[in-house]
C-alpha cells in the first residue's frame, strides 16, 4: 500500500513544486511598457508620437503597426503588477479549457486540467472495483483485488484535493501562482480586462453636461448613483465624448487570418486603425473588450481564438457571425452599459485606462 | 474491510459526489442569476429604455440654446446606421463620426475626431455636419453640438468637448 501511495503523492508534490518555482521573480526582456512608454497605432501623414514624447524603435512588446512613444518629460513612477504581462502566446489549447495569453493562467489550467483528470479516473476505477467486487461471487482473491482498487482509487482523490486544501487553509497566497513580471505601467498599455493604451497623469476628464448625450451624469445616475460622475468622465474619455459607435484604434487582434477579414471592404466597419487595419476588440461607451465579455446575451469571447489582452494582441477572429454580432451588440449602449456595470461591480474603475489617465484611479 | 463497509463507502461517496455537483451547479447559478437581475433592473432605468418618437418628415424641428428651435434634415433619413432611435450615425470614416442623439432630456450632436490630424479633420467634419443638417454656421451654433477626441487620436486632448471651431464657445485643442 505504501508504494501505491507514494505513488500517487510524488506527482502531485512534483506539480506544486513546479507552481512555486513560478512564484518567484522572472526576469525579462526591456519592453515598451517597462520604459512607461505607450504603444501608438501609426496613421500615414502625422507624427505617431505626441510632442512631449519620443518614439524608441528599441524597445519591444509593441505590435506591428505601433509604435512606442516614451515621455520626455516627468514619467509617472512605474507600479509593479502581479500576474498578467508576460509575452506568451499558448501554441497549445487544454482540453475542455480556454487559454488565455497570460502564463500563470496557462499553468493554472494545466493544474485544474489535473484534478480533473485524477477525479475522472478516480470515479472510474471506484465503478470497476465495484463491478469487480458484485461479481467476485464470493471469490476472495477476486474480493480482495477489488478492495484494493476502490481504497486506492479514494486515497487518491483525498490525496488530490486534501493538497490543494491544505495549502489554501495554512494560507490562501500559497494556492495563487505570483509571476512578476518586472515593471508596468497601469496606465501605459496596461489595460485589464476593458479600456487600452493610456498614459497616466497626462490627459484630461470631464463630465459630459450637454443634454441628450448617454453619458451625461444624470441618465448614468440610475446605473452607476453616487458614481455617475467617474462614470461619465470615464465613458466621455473612453468614447471620444459619448460615441456608442466607436471601435478601439489600439485594442485589436493581430493574429491569423485578420488581413483577410479586413480587407473585405464589407468588414470596413470592424476595422480600425491605418496600416494595415485590424479588427478593433473594445467598442462602445466602456469600450467592453468583445474577447472576454458576454454582450447582449452573445457569448462574444467565442468568437475569438485567445483573449485579447495588455500582453497578448495575437488573437484572431475564429466565428465572423458571432464577432459582428458582438460588435452590434457593444454598439448597444444599454447593453454596454449593462457589462461596464458588472464589470465596475466586479474589478472597480482601475480596470479602465481612463481612471488612471485623469488620476480617478490612484497607483 | 467488510463488505458492508465497502458499500457503504461507495454510497457516501456517490451522494457526496451528486450533490455536490448539484450545490455547485445551482449556487452558480442562482448567483449569475441575482447578478443578472440586479444589473437588468438598474439599466432598466436608463434613459434609452424609454421610447421617442421617430420623425417620418423630411425635416425636423431640434430644440436649440436659448429655447429656440432650428430645422434641419431628418437625421434618421440620412443616417448611415440608426443604432436605435435614441442614437443614430449620420458619418462613419476612419478619421471621424458625426452622431445625433435624442434622449427624453434633449436632443444633441456629437463629432467624435479619431484621426491624430486633428485641426483638419475638425474642420471636415464640421463642414460635413452643416452640408448633412442643411443649416448655416449660425444655427449650427445655436444647436448642441459636441467636438471630442478619441484618446487613440491624441491623449492630451481627448475627453473634453472643444465645441464647432467657427462658434464663440469654441475652443482650442492643446498644444
Amino acid at each position: 500500500m505504501n508504494t501505491k501511495i507514494k505513488k500517487i503523492t510524488l506527482p502531485i508534490l512534483g506539480l506544486f513544486a513546479f507552481l512555486w518555482i513560478f512564484s518567484y521573480q522572472v526576469a525579462l526582456a526591456e519592453t515598451c511598457s517597462e520604459k512607461n512608454g505607450i504603444c501608438r497605432v501609426y496613421y500615414s501623414g502625422s507624427d505617431v508620437c505626441e510632442s512631449d514624447e519620443q518614439a524608441d524603435s528599441t524597445l519591444t512588446g509593441c505590435p506591428s503597426g505601433e509604435n512606442c512613444c516614451v515621455s520626455t518629460t516627468s514619467p509617472p513612477t512605474p507600479t509593479t503588477t502581479t500576474g498578467g504581462a508576460f509575452d506568451y502566446v499558448p501554441m497549445e489549447k487544454i482540453p475542455g479549457f480556454s487559454v488565455s495569453g497570460s502564463f500563470p493562467d496557462y499553468i493554472l489550467t494545466v493544474y485544474k486540467f489535473g484534478i480533473w483528470s485524477v477525479g475522472i479516473a478516480a470515479l472510474l476505477m471506484i465503478m470497476v472495483g465495484g463491478f469487480m467486487y458484485i461479481t467476485s461471487a464470493g471469490n476472495n482473491a477476486s474480493m480482495e483485488k477489488a478492495k484494493g482498487i476502490i481504497f486506492d482509487s479514494v486515497v487518491g482523490i483525498l490525496l488530490v484535493l486534501t493538497a490543494y486544501l491544505i495549502l489554501y487553509v495554512i494560507n490562501p497566497e500559497l494556492v495563487k501562482i505570483k509571476l512578476i513580471s518586472g515593471t508596468i505601467n497601469t496606465g501605459g498599455g496596461g489595460s485589464v480586462g476593458i479600456g487600452s493604451t493610456a498614459q497616466l497623469g497626462t490627459g484630461s476628464c470631464s463630465t459630459i453636461t450637454a443634454a441628450g448625450n448617454p453619458c451625461t451624469v444624470e441618465n448614468l445616475q440610475s446605473a452607476f448613483g453616487s458614481q455617475a460622475e467617474t462614470a461619465s468622465a470615464i465613458c466621455n474619455r473612453e468614447s471620444a465624448g459619448g460615441n456608442p459607435n466607436i471601435g478601439s484604434g489600439s485594442d485589436r487582434c493581430q493574429g491569423n487570418g485578420v488581413d483577410n477579414f479586413c480587407a473585405n471592404p464589407a468588414n470596413s466597419q470592424y476595422c480600425t486603425g491605418n496600416s494595415p487595419k485590424k479588427p478593433s476588440v473594445s467598442w462602445g461607451l466602456f469600450q467592453i473588450n468583445l474577447t472576454n465579455h458576454t454582450v447582449g446575451g452573445f457569448p462574444c469571447g467565442n468568437a475569438f481564438s485567445s483573449q485579447y489582452t495588455a500582453s497578448n494582441h495575437n488573437c484572431s477572429i475564429t466565428n465572423e457571425t458571432l464577432y459582428k454580432q458582438c460588435v452590434d451588440a457593444a454598439k448597444n449602449p444599454q447593453n454596454n452599459l449593462a457589462a461596464a456595470v458588472a464589470e465596475q461591480k466586479s474589478g472597480g474603475w482601475g480596470r479602465w485606462g481612463a481612471c488612471y489617465d485623469c488620476n480617478i484611479c490612484k497607483k | 474491510m467488510e463488505k458492508k463497509w465497502i458499500i457503504v463507502l461507495i454510497i457516501v461517496f456517490v451522494v457526496i459526489a451528486v450533490l455536490g455537483t448539484v450545490f455547485v451547479l445551482f449556487s452558480n447559478r442562482q448567483q449569475d442569476s441575482n447578478k443578472q437581475s440586479e444589473i437588468n433592473a438598474l439599466i432598466n432605468t436608463f434613459p434609452a429604455s424609454k421610447q421617442v418618437e421617430v420623425p417620418k418628415t423630411d425635416s425636423v424641428t431640434v430644440p436649440a440654446q436659448q429655447g429656440q428651435q432650428v430645422e434641419i434634415k431628418n437625421p434618421y433619413e440620412n443616417a448611415v446606421r440608426v443604432i436605435d432611435s435614441h442614437n443614430v450615425v449620420l458619418t462613419e470614416k476612419p478619421a471621424y463620426q458625426i452622431l445625433y442623439f435624442h434622449y427624453p432630456d434633449g436632443e444633441s450632436f456629437l463629432i467624435s475626431i479619431l484621426n491624430p490630424d486633428l485641426e483638419n479633420t475638425r474642420q471636415t467634419a464640421e463642414s460635413e455636419l452643416i452640408s448633412k443638417l442643411g443649416i448655416s454656421k449660425e444655427q449650427a451654433c445655436n444647436l448642441n453640438v459636441s467636438v471630442s477626441v478619441s484618446k487613440d487620436a491624441s491623449v492630451k486632448a481627448a475627453g473634453q468637448n472643444y465645441g464647432l471651431s467657427f462658434c464663440p464657445d469654441g475652443k482650442p485643442f492643446p498644444k
